[in-house]
């Protein structure tokens, strides 16, 4: 058994005898609480992730499980995240899955905090971020699949701040003849039409386009980025995250 | 015919038109069909709704106002309910 620490809770995860028990440590080790934990006789069996033969199923459950947690307590967006080393602003990138999160994030964090690349956790009051600094999801040398998972301590990604908080949402467009990233604010209902899809269990929160309003209006609106190769946007997430800050 | 809000998760409203949050789906209507919203807080009949329209929109051309509420009702953000308590004779 394990217990990791992510979203603002905890999770126990069996890992059974298909997942090698160092790999994991080394994949989770921004969430770990406990390597070794006792299984909790008290714990019902739905409070507990696996076992799950395979890494990346794992994760997929762990996720799912830490996502029900926090139903109805945070905005959760399908972003990746990443915060300033010194003021904790933090820009949360939305995109659906297999559009470029991962492979932004490992840009972005090898000189900013790493928060996420799948689940950002907010605060729908303070604005707060609970971490999820799960393995990232890459492909093998070969290029090909299954993907496996790389811990962010292995793939040389920063830490992030002790007390993050969201500073920015960018919608990401990947546009491969743009030249240069391109930022274009949208109108609060655009903003909230292309948020709402990219959002878990929105509807359990209290007054949700509500909370959607409230952050657009802090912000200074959500943000459409294009751009074509994750490598442009370095320079221009850190010039945005400099100036909120 | 009565009217009432379908089972909305949220509603928001901003420079006449909206977005309705439903439990698995998320809509943007238009100014008409907002006002129906905003004014359907409580259950309204069917002839205070089209009176509340004209108010603001004018006269709708013949069968224009059964043809919105009869897309709002397929959307699920307004359902036909029995007659308001509070208009019955």
């Amino acid at each position: 058994m394990r217990t990791l620490r992510a979203l603002g809770t905890t999770v126990e995860v069996d890992l059974g005898d298909g997942i090698d028990e160092t790999e994991f440590d080394a994949a989770w080790s921004r969430c770990l609480l406990e390597s070794e934990s006792q299984e909790d006789e008290t714990l019902a069996s739905d409070e507990r992730v696996g076992p799950v033969p395979s890494m990346s199923g794992l994760t997929q459950a762990i996720t799912r499980q830490l996502i029900r947690k926090r139903r109805g307590e945070l905005l959760m967006l399908h972003a990746g995240a990443v915060s300033h080393p010194i003021t904790g602003a933090s820009v949360a990138y939305v995109a659906p899955g297999g559009t470029g999160k991962t492979t932004l994030t490992r840009v972005l964090a090898q000189s900013h905090g790493y928060l996420t690349d799948e689940t950002v956790g907010v605060d729908p009051v303070s604005g707060e971020i609970s971490p999820y600094p799960k393995p990232l999801s890459t492909r093998t040398p070969e290029g090909g699949f299954p993907k496996i998972e790389r811990g962010p301590d292995e793939l040389g990604l920063q830490a992030a701040h002790p007390a993050p908080w969201l500073a920015a949402v960018v919608l990401l467009r990947r546009v491969p003849a743009a030249h240069e990233p391109r930022w274009t604010r949208l109108d609060l209902l655009d903003g909230v039409m292309a948020v709402v899809p990219e959002t878990s269990s929105l509807s359990a929160l209290d007054r949700p386009l509500q909370v959607l309003q409230d952050f657009y209006g802090r912000l200074g609106g959500f943000w459409r980025l294009e751009y074509a190769e994750a490598t442009d946007l370095r320079e221009s997430i850190t010039a945005r995250l400099e100036a909120v800050a | 015919m009565s009217l009432e809000r379908g089972p909305i998760v949220d509603l928001l409203v901003h420079e006449d038109e909206c977005v309705v949050l439903l439990e698995n789906e998320c809509l943007r209507l238009s100014s008409v069909a907002a006002a129906v919203l905003e004014f359907l807080e409580v259950p309204r009949s069917g002839d205070d709704v089209r009176g509340h329209l004209e108010s603001i929109f004018g006269p709708a051309p013949a069968g224009r106002f059964e043809s919105l509420i009869s897309d709002l009702v397929q959307q699920d953000v307004v359902v036909s309910a029995g007659p308001v308590r509070s208009e019955d004779p």
